[in-house]
């Protein structure tokens, strides 16, 4: 088995312009959370307390393990409608 | 059905061109359609436009599945949403929820219940243009009468 895998993590509204991230591909380690993959490429950036995540474009947790070909995005409180 | 637009769109034209292509007209007893329009004003400012940003394949996902399970909760004979994206000027429709049914309660409940559904957990986000500069929407209104 692989010792890493490869995951698209997208951030969208005032996430992507605060953390000036949009649209990435990276490798990580094997049985990495969402909430690690967040330090892993903002490693002095706090959490926002308020913070959304999916995985695959379904809801998810911060503490769910991602897998080989995921796609993850964070972003804040939704205001639609 | 499930449409996001780039473009201005007339909801109640939407609205009956959809319902005129359907097998189950003739069955329809309720109709209830929320119609959400972009005003001029938030939280004491003056606002001249907005941005609406969304997750095009979860946006699209969440709404489908919303439509499915509301269809079948309700027994709604059909649902409609249609939501807008992209740079809006006020008075312009941003979403049409439209509901039919065979009686009026699942018409009317199922409308309100999307509508929520939708406000609260639908990947969309607003950003106002002010007279001076931008801010995101940080929070919808919460529903006073929460089902």
């Amino acid at each position: 088995m692989s010792e890493t895998i490869t995951v698209r993590v997208r951030f969208f509204a005032s996430f992507r312009e605060q953390f000036g991230l949009s649209d990435e591909t990276l490798s990580v380690a094997n049985n990495t959370t969402i909430r690690q993959l967040f330090k892993l490429l903002l490693p002095d950036a706090e959490i926002p307390d308020r913070i959304l995540v999916a995985r695959n474009q379904e809801y998810s947790d911060l503490g769910q393990v991602i897998s080989d070909g995921d796609e993850i995005a964070y972003f804040p409180p939704v205001t639609g409608g | 059905m499930v449409i996001l637009l780039q473009e201005t769109f007339d909801p109640w034209q939407q609205m009956q061109h959809y319902q005129s292509q359907q097998d189950w007209q003739n069955s329809v007893g309720a109709t209830a359609v929320f119609v959400g329009t972009m005003r001029d004003f938030n939280e004491g400012d003056s606002v001249s436009g907005m941005l609406i940003e969304h997750y095009p394949e979860m946006t699209a996902a969440y709404l489908e599945a919303l439509v499915t399970t509301s269809i079948e909760q309700y027994q709604l004979l059909d649902c409609l949403i249609i939501h807008r994206t992209g740079s809006i000027k006020p008075a312009d429709a941003i979403v049409l929820v439209a509901c039919w049914s065979a009686h009026r309660a699942a018409a009317f409940d199922a409308s309100r219940a999307v509508m929520e559904k939708l406000k609260s957990e639908a990947p969309l986000w607003k950003k106002e243009t002010l007279l001076q500069g931008s801010r995101w929407v940080e929070k919808n209104t919460p529903d006073a009468n929460a089902f």
